[in-house]
């Protein structure tokens, strides 16, 4: 301790001249308001900010030029072995001489930096001392890295190249690892790992710098040797452990879903997507295509979660849209992923992200279209060919889009009161507006068939069935309740208030009506293949609470006119409650005609419902 | 056998390579306590290589170094308390004063004359606040002499110290160590290329040559082994101990032989000169036809 001291007294004495000149700097703030037009800014602000520039530029040379000086160059001029002569230890050595120069870093950054904090107290802010507090840590990171940097260059070693080898294949291992993390969006949990990463960078840095005189003593060439050993076996090391705790995290499994489980579900079939917090994992969102039949699950990219996902009508290929690049700001990355074969083919596409307007598919998922910033476009996927580029008239709020055949897309767009039909003609490559609803409300809210050929409006308190080319009113139904047309025509009403479900007939006579108890408010409601209506609603109270508790589903046979089963403590995935907002429709069947179905249990995890048999399988667990 | 009765420098097998070239190959050396031992070699014969290895401040490739009884690499810091060194070119700070220098050094050792480090200081008419940079190539010697005698070492190494020194300086400097071993009987070993100097003060020397240490004896055994012999005659068979045959007046032969001492009857007939340690050394560790550098 004594030499480490002895070394770090005679590092600070040496360098006498670098604090006589920060505190020749120190006066440069002050000076600065000699000249007159400065002072509109301010004397304070002008000390502080002068102080802070000034200060930070001295720090930022002083720090790489001592990092680089402050062992290599005696080691180049073969003056270490002055120390070595004497009993002193390898890391007395290291120590003192890396106190040293750190302290008379830290002191000169005082010597520059106290005059104008004193002077302009009110504008060195908590946000400007934190910054110095980031300053250190960012300068002592600088100064170990010119240390590592300039032993590396000195040593004129061919083991440079093996330096840089060993970085490249470390940045890429780390940007594979952490872009694995991105991928379930643990936004959280990668900035702890950078941050452990980061000190730990540090402790090797400091490590290693005493290894490598421990190790290499007087000679360049050794020295360089044993602190790239160190370090890369360290890194090594580290890399290998972050690895395996990367595969924890990342080898989930659909049952380790927790609560808030997010679903997407497709038009037909089995598959469907689920994501959500995975327990015991920090923020890292597991997501996987599940197979609800039979428990076969495929992983999938969480950041879908907040990038939006979509299926084929046929619900056999899924569509994820990815940004690219950083900010994603630019246009997206379109993943397919064919349910039953296992590449994934990634496509770039020019689909811009919009988060008022889902993407659709093609049934054969050769053509995707989208809009954005108010342009409708469809491009060709297998050759990457832009088909139609068309300017939606008007300010479109959001839109809905359907392919009516791979040649014309239908496009319903709202803005304000006023929904507007359109067709695009991709062999013509013509927008055509085809129909307008108009409404004294401001905000509508519409379902489509799976065709789009009707639309079930709910506009200003009233309910209106619109032709979907024409946009022409084909009859309006009582009530304020919230409905869907369901596939053979028919059209199914929920009154939450009265606690009833109205089914009219294609003809928009009331058929039948049947009491709903128990439910004081609907927001479910979901026709599935052979004629089966499911209705889902909350007791009252608190309906959004993140669990099953106070839900029921009843199971209306739409031909009977009867409910068949009813499932008690059952939610719907949270974001199939959206409905009437255009977001949420029958067209999204989660399930085979006899299920089971995917709800969420009164514990919050996710289960499988059978309603022939009332059986609950669980998917996930509750955390 | 404990520490006392060990040798102060033992080095065993010792290699030291930098890429293909091997610069000390296969040293085994041993320096009893008490002598002074005198390292001769040309330049680039691996002398400073091995005395790195020595002093724990390079690790040989293979071999082991002990100091004292104790590992040199493992234990250098420990050993440095004991031993004092004065390395080939003067390495402290130039930006410390003489007296700084003296005061951080003070401050790192357990033992500390400070006394004896103004005394010397005295006699080598250095001022303690000049600045250690200025100071002339004579100067940087005496003053690190002067560190390295002041923690009162078993073991003094000095490395080349009269290099570049003149011959007034050259004897100051030895004077001191003559003095140090008269007061202390410390062991010394040193390297040099001043033969005349360290013959008054070396009782056993080692030349190396390419790398290896090819004489490794008590001074005076060597001297009384080698002689200069001269024959009126060229046919005489000098056996395998001569060096360096070579022609002398108009028909005789001159060479130095190595076995004087055990074949003294041999050379009855011969012209027989002694020999100084530089002409010994020169015979042994000049070049393979024996030419004098």
């Amino acid at each position: 301790m004594n030499g480490t001291l002895a070394i770090a007294r005679r590092e600070v004495a040496d360098r006498r001249v670098i604090l006589l000149t920060a505190g020749v700097l120190a006066l440069i703030p002050f000076a600065v308001l000699l000249i007159p037009s400065v002072k509109r800014f301010g004397s304070g602000m002008v000390i502080a900010a002068v102080g802070g520039f000034v200060a930070l530029s001295y720090i930022l040379a002083l720090t790489l030029l001592l990092g680089a000086t402050f062992i290599g160059r005696e080691l180049a001029d073969k003056r270490l072995s002055f120390y070595f002569a004497k009993p002193l230890a390898a890391s007395s050595i290291w120590f003192g001489k890396l106190a040293g120069s750190l302290a008379t870093i830290v002191l000169a950054a005082a010597t520059i930096l106290i005059p104008s904090m004193i002077a302009a107290a009110e504008h060195w802010t908590p946000v400007w001392r934190r910054g110095i507090g980031y300053g250190a840590l960012v300068a002592l990171a600088l100064f170990l890295l010119a240390h590592t940097v300039g032993t590396m260059f000195r040593s004129r070693s061919p083991l440079l190249l093996a330096d840089a080898a060993c970085a490249a294949v470390a940045a890429g291992v780390l940007s594979a690892l952490f872009n694995t993390l991105a991928a379930g969006h643990a936004q959280l949990l990668r900035y702890q790992l950078g941050g452990v990463l980061v000190a730990l960078l540090l402790l090797f840095l400091i490590a290693g710098g005493a290894w490598q005189l421990s190790r290499g003593r007087i000679d360049p060439a050794r020295n360089h040797r044993e602190l790239s050993r160190f370090l890369w076996s360290a890194i090594a090391a580290t890399l290998v452990l972050l690895g395996i705790a990367v595969f924890g995290i990342v080898s989930v499994t659909p049952a380790d879903l927790g609560s808030q489980v997010w679903a997407g579900t497709p038009p037909a079939g089995n598959w469907m997507m689920i994501a959500g917090p995975v327990q015991h994992r920090g923020d890292y969102r597991g997501a996987f295509y599940l197979n609800v039949a039979n428990g076969e699950y495929r992983r999938a990219d969480a950041r879908s979660i907040w990038w939006e996902m979509f299926f084929t009508p046929d619900g056999l290929v899924a569509g994820q849209l990815r940004p690219v690049g950083r900010g994603g700001k630019g246009p997206v990355q379109l993943e397919l992923v064919r349910f039953g074969e296992r590449d994934v083919d990634i496509l770039p596409t020019q689909v811009m992200f919009s988060r008022y307007t889902q993407p659709v598919l093609t049934t054969d998922a050769t053509r995707v279209a989208s809009v954005a910033n108010g342009i409708v476009r469809v491009q060709s996927l297998p050759d990457g060919r832009t088909l139609a580029l068309a300017r939606i008239p008007g300010a479109a709020q959001h839109a809905r889009l359907f392919f009516d055949d791979n040649h014309r897309l239908r496009l319903f767009s709202v803005a304000g009161g006023r929904l507007d039909v359109f067709r695009l003609d991709l062999r013509s490559r013509r927008l055509q507006r085809t129909g307008t609803f108009t409404s004294t409300s401001k905000v509508l809210g519409f379902n489509a068939t799976a065709d789009g050929s009707r639309l079930l409006m709910r506009a200003g308190g009233e309910l209106s069935v619109l032709d979907g080319r024409t946009a022409a009113v084909l009859a309006k139904l009582p009530g304020e309740g919230r409905g869907a047309i369901l596939s053979d025509g028919r059209i199914a009403i929920v009154d939450a208030a009265r606690g009833k479900l109205s089914l009219y007939g294609s003809d928009y006579t009331l058929q039948r009506e049947l009491a709903l108890p128990g439910m004081r408010t609907i927001p479910f409601l979901r026709e599935v293949e052979g004629g089966k209506l499911f209705v889902g609603g909350h007791r009252g109270g608190a309906a959004n609470e993140p669990d099953g508790r106070g839900w029921s589903v009843h199971v209306v046979d739409i031909a009977a006119g009867a409910i068949t089963a009813t499932g008690r403590d059952l939610r719907p995935m949270p974001q199939d409650l959206h409905f009437g907002l255009g977001t949420a429709d029958p067209r999204r069947v989660a399930a085979t005609a006899d299920g089971p179905f995917i709800f969420l249990d009164a514990d919050g995890s996710v289960v499988l419902w059978d309603p022939a048999s009332g059986t609950k399988r669980a998917v996930t667990r509750a955390s | 056998m404990n520490e006392t009765q060990e040798s102060a420098v033992r080095a065993e097998s010792v290699v030291v390579r930098y890429g293909r070239r091997t610069a000390v190959d296969g040293v085994t050396l041993e320096v009893p306590r008490g002598s002074v031992c005198a390292l001769l070699g040309r330049n680039g014969a691996g002398k400073s290589s091995l005395v790195r290895c020595l002093i724990g401040q390079q690790k040989p490739d293979a071999g082991s170094v002990a100091l004292l009884g104790r590992d040199a690499w493992r234990h250098r810091a420990e050993l440095m308390e004991r031993i004092g060194v004065v390395s080939e070119e003067s390495d402290a700070p130039p930006q410390m004063t003489v007296a700084e220098l003296a005061r951080f050094s003070a401050s790192v050792y357990a033992r500390w004359d400070q006394q004896a480090v103004d005394a010397r200081l005295r006699r080598f008419a250095i001022a303690s606040d000049a600045r250690f940079g200025n100071l002339s190539k004579g100067q940087k010697k005496q003053v690190m002499l002067a560190l390295a005698l002041a923690s009162a070492p078993e073991l003094l190494i000095l490395d080349d110290p009269t290099l570049g020194l003149d011959p007034v300086a050259r004897k100051s400097l030895f004077e001191e160590v003559i003095t140090e071993l008269a007061e202390r009987g410390i062991t010394v070993l040193l390297t040099t290329h001043d033969l005349a100097g360290v013959e008054t003060i070396a009782d056993r020397v080692a030349i190396m040559r390419e790398g290896r240490v090819v004489v490794d004896e008590e001074l005076e055994a060597l001297k009384a082994r080698f002689r200069r012999v001269r024959y009126a005659q060229r046919t005489v068979a000098l056996g395998s101990g001569a060096l360096g045959v070579r022609s002398w007046g108009s028909n005789g032969a001159e060479a130095v032989v190595g076995d004087y001492d055990e074949r003294m009857e041999r050379f009855r007939a011969a012209e027989v000169a002694t020999m100084s340690l530089e002409e010994i050394f020169i015979a042994v560790a000049g070049d393979a036809t024996g030419a004098e550098s």
